[in-house]
């Protein structure tokens, strides 16, 4: 029996196992029998995804009519229901929805959508749409809940997204696992050892000054990071196959680690060229091919695994795009967009209500859910974190997960 | 290092590429005013560095960006106009075009081009040029942009990215812009823009409180004598050039010439580079270098003069492939260079570099030679690499390494040179 910290809140009925009542003591007793040892996994796709061509409202006739070069015909898409289908190249991903594995969330934005990239995806990034929070939203669960823990999340790419700004710790980053130690000399290997104690020496002496000690002190968490990932991926091997794309790569590794005895409770990996402008659909057709391909390899990894149960996986973008198309067959700057939410754990199924597409908002759909609602019910009802000072405020969650549906209905 | 010497080194890490002894000899001849001057005017320095000419093709007959790449990497090592090149390097970052959509090199070079010759020019004109140019054309969907069916990719991004930044205009201006800025054609063959009065939409346009048949040229002058534009690229050049955090008032001179001198970059940057926060000691070895500062100054002090495939590999993982920002916004810069990731990729570029005794190879050095007779080495090269800057606990640290017994002193060398660019100090300008 669970109990979330949102139900409490509320007043609603206490459904609990335990005997004691004492509100800090429940939360936290909650808390630990979700959290266990949960992994979220998020995908950011970088661009703005068109989510009208990716969660098709084709029972509606202004789709058809607002697209008339972009519109994918009906006996293409993969329907969920009467109104609504999946892009034709997510074959995989429905066949998982089928499977009640996908939660589908329609209509997700905030109010007074930014169309500039750069400002929406430090939005949603932030968590933040009035921009009064500088940090990250996952660097800010990191550091409140997972002290000490140098791998507790962990970023692949050469670029630390907002997410995992905090105001203290520095979440760590991969590229290639190979690269990812101090090399030496190839040709002078028994002077190795004199320089790995040099540099070590050097990077642990702090310097008293604020620049020179920020490089410091990424790279003591690198050499750290470093030997923590060494030791934990001694002996695995990634055997599952992946297909060659960037995120088939990031997604292998990804798997590979949490096969390993890392611990790592938060990975972020990231997919880019959603900019669709101009030329959309060649463009667009292959990014859910490579997202379809992708994802598709990852759940059976983790199925072979025995880790799809304590795996969640969230995708999300910056922003959704033009409801209508240009003329230069792409679609400009949107607002609201689907998110995928998926995993063992997850309820799959359609949430939320697709925005209209006649009363639009001067050329975009009207936001239905709360981005904070979706990260609310991840950090509540997965991670076993309190969402608050998380996600920035109190959001109304969803039932995206077994026992969850149970607090919402209370 | 005198303190004056320090100075003149800062001011050519800074607004070049750093400078090898011999070179600094001559900068400290002619003083601060005389190598700024010579650093502003670099017209009148010779430069013969050959234009690029592809030969390098894929199986499609297609230029190889690898090619054009070393192009640029091998002029920044040898050029003789360092704040030329350094306002190239600026301009691209701030006219973020990236080859992985446009898939022409020779348009990104061209873009290049335009961006040094237009390096310390008037802004709006070069402005005006980046609007035509075929490869921003291309990468921000301007060809597609015509009466009637208007694309805003190019009309957002020119004031929320590269003039006046975000809070300034409204959705309607971007609409209104993007009409505005109807009308110029792409020819894919010949790599050429051009204007084409039936796509242009000649109706009346209400745009950033201006109002009638408003063109390309009027946008890029509304935008241009805009305070909002002084201030954004004044905040962007202090914090290239002098500080990730400027202060306000250091922001608010260089935007006050922007705007008194019209912008005439020459002028701009004069300001910027005489500023008492760029000048100040404190401020010396203190700033974050991007990856290209980081291997072009180390290469450079090294007295190396040519790059292979080897250095595209290592900026590309340290997180900066030329002709390939990350999007339209450019390189954030600043901290956001460090994570443990990019950390690694340094030092171990740092290890390939001084580690290669292949004497064919084009980035090949002499550790003797760096060394040029000094008896003390650790000196010698820390005085080298960072302006005698380093703390005296890591000079300590060298020198305990340098001591112990090694079995070949030219491992040793090197060895020395991997930790020196390894130490913090190192990343820093």
């Amino acid at each position: 029996m669970l109990i979330t910290r949102r139900s409490f809140l509320k007043g609603a009925a206490l459904v609990a196992a335990s005997s004691s009542f004492a509100p800090s003591f429940l939360a936290r007793t909650a808390h630990a029998a979700l959290s266990g040892n949960n992994r979220l996994v998020v995908i950011q796709l970088s661009g703005g995804n068109d989510g009208v061509n990716t969660v098709i409202p084709y029972g509606t006739p202004q789709y058809a009519q607002s697209r008339p070069t972009l519109a994918i015909p009906q006996d293409q898409l993969l329907p969920l229901d009467a109104n609504v289908g999946l892009h034709p190249n997510l074959a995989k991903l429905k066949a998982l929805y089928d499977q009640k594995a996908v939660a589908v969330i329609q209509g997700v934005g905030y109010p007074n959508p930014n169309r500039s990239h750069f400002q929406s995806m430090q939005i949603w990034q932030t968590s933040s749409p009035d921009s009064s929070l500088q940090t990250g939203w996952l660097g800010r669960y990191d550091e409140a809940n997972l002290p000490g823990q140098r791998l507790g999340a962990l970023n692949f790419g050469a670029l630390l997204p907002r997410t995992f700004w905090t105001e203290h710790t520095v979440v760590p980053s991969i590229g290639n696992l190979n690269e990812y130690q101090f090399m030496t000399d190839p040709r002078a290997r028994e002077d190795s050892q004199a320089q790995i104690d040099t540099i070590n020496k050097i990077f642990n002496t702090p310097i008293g000054r604020d620049v020179p000690d920020f490089f410091r002190q990424a790279a003591v968490d690198a050499f750290q990071t470093a030997a923590d990932l060494k030791s934990a991926v001694n002996g695995t091997k990634a055997t599952a196959q992946y297909p060659t794309t960037p995120l088939g790569r990031q997604l292998q590794l990804v798997g590979q680690l949490i096969g390993s005895s890392l611990g790592t409770r938060i990975y972020y990996v990231s997919l880019g060229g959603f900019d669709t402008h101009s030329g959309e659909k060649r463009v667009h057709d292959t990014l859910m091919k490579t997202l379809d391909d992708g994802l598709d390899a990852f759940v059976k990894d983790l199925q072979a695994q025995g880790n799809f149960a304590s795996t969640t996986v969230m995708t999300f973008s910056e922003f959704g795009r033009r409801v209508r198309e240009n003329g230069s067959g792409g679609t400009d700057h949107g607002t609201a967009e689907p998110m995928f939410v998926l995993g063992g754990s997850v309820n799959g199924g359609l949430y939320g209500a697709y925005p209209s597409m006649s009363d639009l908002d001067v050329g975009d759909l009207k936001f239905t859910t709360d981005f904070r609602s979706v990260y609310s019910s991840l950090v509540g009802d997965w991670l076993g974190a309190d969402p608050a000072p998380v996600v920035g405020g109190s959001f109304s969650r969803l039932p995206l997960f077994a026992g969850s549906a149970l607090a919402n209905a209370a | 290092m005198d303190t004056q010497r320090q100075l003149i080194s800062h001011l050519l890490r800074r607004a070049g590429f750093g400078a090898s002894p011999a070179e600094l000899d001559q900068y400290v001849a002619l003083g601060y005013q005389g190598t700024l001057d010579r650093l502003l005017n670099f017209e009148q320095v010779p430069d013969s560095y050959p234009d690029y000419t592809p030969t390098d093709l894929d199986p499609k007959g297609r230029p190889k960006l690898e090619e054009l790449q070393l192009w640029w990497v091998n002029r920044l090592l040898t050029t003789p106009r360092p704040l030329q090149e350094k306002m190239t390097l600026f301009w691209h970052g701030h006219f973020a075009t990236a080859d992985s959509k446009v898939h022409d090199a020779v348009w990104m070079y061209n873009q290049n081009q335009l961006f040094r010759q237009s390096a310390l020019g008037s802004f709006s004109t070069l402005l005006s040029g980046v609007s035509k140019d075929p490869a921003m054309m291309f990468w921000l969907d301007s060809q597609t942009n015509r009466k009637g069916s208007p694309n805003e990719n190019y009309a957002r991004e020119v004031m929320e990215l590269f003039t006046m930044g975000i809070g300034n205009y409204t959705e309607q201006d971007v609409k209104e812009g993007a009409r505005a800025l109807t009308g110029w054609a792409l020819d894919r063959a010949s790599g050429t823009s051009r204007f084409v009065a039936q796509r242009f939409d000649n109706g009346v346009k209400n745009y950033l409180g201006h109002s009638g048949n408003l063109g390309l040229d009027d946008v890029v002058g509304i935008l241009s004598a805009s305070p909002n534009t002084a201030n954004f690229l004044a905040t962007k050049l202090a914090r290239f050039f002098i500080s990730d955090s400027p202060d306000p008032a250091t922001v608010a001179a260089i935007a006050g010439t922007f705007s008194s001198a019209n912008g005439d970059m020459r002028q701009v940057m004069r300001t910027v580079l005489t500023s008492p926060a760029f000048q100040d000691p404190g401020s010396f070895m203190n700033k974050i270098t991007s990856p290209v500062e980081y291997v072009i100054t180390n290469m450079r002090l090294l007295g190396i003069t040519s790059a292979d495939k080897a250095v595209l590999q290592g900026l590309r993982t340290m997180g900066q492939e030329l002709f390939n920002p990350p999007n339209v916004a450019g390189w954030p810069g600043g901290r956001s260079w460090l994570n443990t990731d990019t950390i690694f990729a340094r030092l171990n570029f740092a290890d390939r570099l001084t580690s290669d005794r292949r004497t064919d190879a084009p980035w090949y050095f002499d550790p003797q030679a760096v060394l040029n007779g000094a008896t003390d080495a650790v000196g010698r090269f820390v005085e080298l690499l960072t302006d005698g800057l380093l703390p005296d606990s890591n000079r300590q640290a060298l020198q305990d390494y340098f001591a112990a017994p090694a079995k070949a002193a030219d491992s040793k060398l090197r060895g020395l040179l991997h930790l020196i660019l390894s130490t913090p100090t190192a990343h820093l300008s």
